[in-house]
């Protein structure tokens, strides 16, 4: 039922009814309408396509959460992979195994890049109308229970500290990949992240 | 949680109290975030990046004059917005990548129904551990292979377990499901899962190595481990969670049988097609299973032939088929039934095993209905090669079983509880090592061509859809598969 694409995981034990991958045989050809044949997903597992694919989400996320905004969120996603996708055409590609650390520093920069041209419009003069220089959700986010919630979050912690939880949300992440991200030591990110906790601990309405 | 705190329990909340709650709440941002819009990788930086690059030409070009136009814009407007792309645009709602197989009703639930029996749904049984749940506290990580592994993660376990969980009275935050498609994204995630609280970890590891290290992290924090599916064998408080191989092995040998009298074989003289025991045990014990019905003999060791059962059976031959291999196994059972044209019925302990010997047959002329074979898996292949009478049925493993075996025996280890004998029925062991794994032995099931509707189609493994697309309309009304 579910063993042909098992192949080299534990074969000794539970992963039996295997058939050779490589073999031809009628039933292969018909599971591998349904599903990527293992020679497929390694030719996958080497192509950004699928480093685009799985993380998409993740870049996407992150963006989402920094700007509050899903049209802008989109287009840094976008022009992060797109900026990713030529480093690693040229061979820059992630230095660790995991890509995702390396795409959410991409990804960040631009993050960076935008606040950094929101501030220098904001020295206009009419900039002097704008209230704050933090984004606020904006309408094509959709005023859902989750940003009231995540408004009430952001407006009591500062920006660090609220990145550093939203890098923690992260599963993939460990405190090694965060400070690569953030441009911190391992003891960086956990005494932020406990500066992060001591500020929530006086504000419980945020998180009970 | 949602009462309010007292301020002294507030203060001495922990970090890892934190993170949870806080995790619940950002959780609410993954409705918002889309898949990935496709990826072509020939026109990736030609579409991509040359978007992004005229985006940036034409927004230099353009600055001085969008500069203009928004702040009169702006002024008009009365107030300020910092907007530097064009309108606003809501992403689309995640398409959803699995498709939910429907759950076995539990409307007619029996009385007396208990933990010993899991062949019924989930629903029958949520309400009656769901005290059990009460009693425990802190979550319940589980860890599963990606998409790419396995289409059946995603599309299967998450969602079945999913149910499980919140059928056994599990909160959203006491309960998560993950996947990482490396050893390396199994282990953070175990890391992530301990770090914020989880008694216990239901495991199905990419392979050996991840499930002996996330044993040995969870081992140092006192977590339990339950190995899903693929068993771990390391640690005291490990248990595994599958399908008993022997039971499948005595479905077979009954499945030929049953086929053998149906099929008016006189006299059968088998030919035996094992799966591969030189790799894998469990290939062993379904031998022993099937023997034990066809010669009453529960010997996992190659027969000879001459070997006699009951009902006037004769063991023309027995082989195996190395690492289950099909390709060997054409050939083997080809150089066999050349030497023996006597042999009027095949044991084969896999589908894969028993299309090979289907195809020599079919190249032999032999038409269906003659000459049985028999599977395991319930493969598409396997269930067309059912429905056009080339194979007696085959060996069908419900996942959801899988699941709610999972998640049942993780409660009870969640609430600090010894798990009923009737849940944790039997062990594994390692054949290497020799470590013994207390495990939950599901109970697998035969199907043909008679109940293939009311199993593996409607429990959604294969659809009926792609099966006619095989075996034709004309078969699948025949056989009421719709």
């Amino acid at each position: 039922m579910c063993t042909l694409e098992r192949d080299g995981h534990a074969r000794w034990l539970v992963i039996p009814y295997m058939g050779p991958i490589g073999t031809e045989t009628a039933e292969q050809t018909l599971v591998e309408q349904k599903r990527p044949s293992r020679g497929q997903v390694e030719d996958v597992n080497d192509s950004f396509a699928y480093f685009y694919r799985e993380r998409y989400r993740d870049v996407y996320r992150y963006a989402l959460l920094m700007l509050r905004s899903a049209s802008d969120a989109e287009e840094v996603t976008a022009e992060a992979f797109g900026r990713a996708y030529s480093a690693w055409r040229r061979g820059h590609g992630p230095q660790s195994e995991s890509p995702l650390p390396w795409l959410l520093q991409i990804a960040r920069r631009i993050v960076i890049d935008r606040g950094r041209r929101a501030r220098l419009l904001a020295w206009v003069p009419l900039g002097l109308l704008a209230p704050n220089q933090e984004p606020q959700a904006r309408d094509d986010t959709g005023r859902s229970e989750f940003w009231l919630w995540f408004e009430l979050f952001a407006r009591r912690l500062p920006p660090r500290q609220r990145e550093v939880l939203i890098l923690r949300y992260q599963r993939d992440l460990d405190d090694r990949a965060i400070g690569a991200i953030l441009g911190l030591s391992t003891s960086g990110v956990r005494s932020l992240v406990s500066r992060a906790c001591e500020t929530l601990r006086r504000d419980p309405e945020v998180w009970r | 949680m949602n009462h309010e705190p007292t301020k002294r329990h507030t203060s001495q909340a922990s970090e890892a109290e934190i993170m949870r709650a806080l995790r619940h709440h950002l959780a609410g941002v993954e409705a918002l975030v889309p898949d990935a819009p496709e990826w072509h990788e020939s026109s990736a930086s030609s579409q991509t990046g040359r978007r992004i690059q005229v985006h940036s030409r034409v927004r230099l070009a353009l600055a001085p004059l969008v500069l203009v136009v928004v702040l009169v814009g702006l002024l008009i407007a009365g107030g300020f917005r910092h907007s530097p792309s064009g309108p606003a645009q809501v992403p689309s709602a995640a398409q959803p990548t699995a498709r939910m197989p429907e759950v076995p009703s539990g409307s007619d639930c029996p009385s007396d129904q208990n933990v010993a029996v899991l062949d019924l749904a989930m629903s029958c049984l949520g309400p009656k551990v769901s005290a059990v749940t009460r009693a425990g506290s802190g979550m319940v990580g589980v860890i599963l292979p990606d998409a790419t592994t396995s289409a059946r993660y995603t599309s299967y376990d998450a969602p079945y377990l999913g149910h499980a969980f919140t059928t056994a009275g599990y909160a959203g935050d006491q309960f998560r499901i993950d996947n990482a498609s490396d050893s390396r994204g199994q282990v953070s995630i175990a890391q992530a899962d301990i770090r914020d609280g989880a008694r216990v970890l239901v495991v199905d590891p990419i392979d050996v190595q991840t499930g002996k290290q996330i044993q040995s992290l969870a081992a140092t924090a006192g977590v339990k481990v339950i190995a899903y599916d693929r068993p771990i064998f390391a640690g005291p408080s490990t248990y595994y969670v599958g399908f008993n191989s022997e039971a499948a092995g005595t479905l077979i040998g009954q499945g030929l049988t049953d086929c053998a009298l149906e099929w008016n074989v006189a006299d059968p003289k088998v030919f035996e097609l094992d799966g591969g025991e030189d790799t894998d045990p469990t290939a062993l014990s379904t031998a022993g299973g099937y023997n034990n019905v066809l010669w009453g003999t529960g010997t996992t060791s190659t027969l000879p032939a001459g070997t006699t059962g009951g009902a006037g059976y004769t063991l023309v031959g027995d082989q195996i088929a190395s690492a289950w291999m099909p390709g060997a196994a054409g050939s083997i059972f080809s150089d066999a039934v050349t030497a023996h044209p006597e042999i009027n019925a095949t044991l084969e302990a896999s589908d894969s095993l028993a299309n090979a010997v289907i195809q020599v047959l079919k190249a032999r002329g032999v038409s269906p209905r003659t000459i049985p074979t028999t599977g395991q898996d319930a493969t598409l292949q396997g269930l067309a090669n059912i429905l056009q009478g080339w194979q007696c049925g085959t060996v069908y493993k419900p996942i959801y079983l899988e699941a709610e075996a999972a998640v049942m025996l993780a409660t009870y280890l969640r609430a600090g509880q010894d798990a009923p004998v009737a849940l944790v029925n039997g062990d594994t062991t390692d054949p290497t090592s020799g470590v013994v794994e207390p495990s939950v032995l599901l109970r697998p099931y035969w199907v043909n061509a008679a109940n293939m509707e009311t199993t593996v189609i409607k429990d959604g493994l294969v659809s009926a859809t792609d099966l006619c697309a095989v075996v034709g309309a004309s078969l699948c009304s025949q056989y009421g598969i719709k």
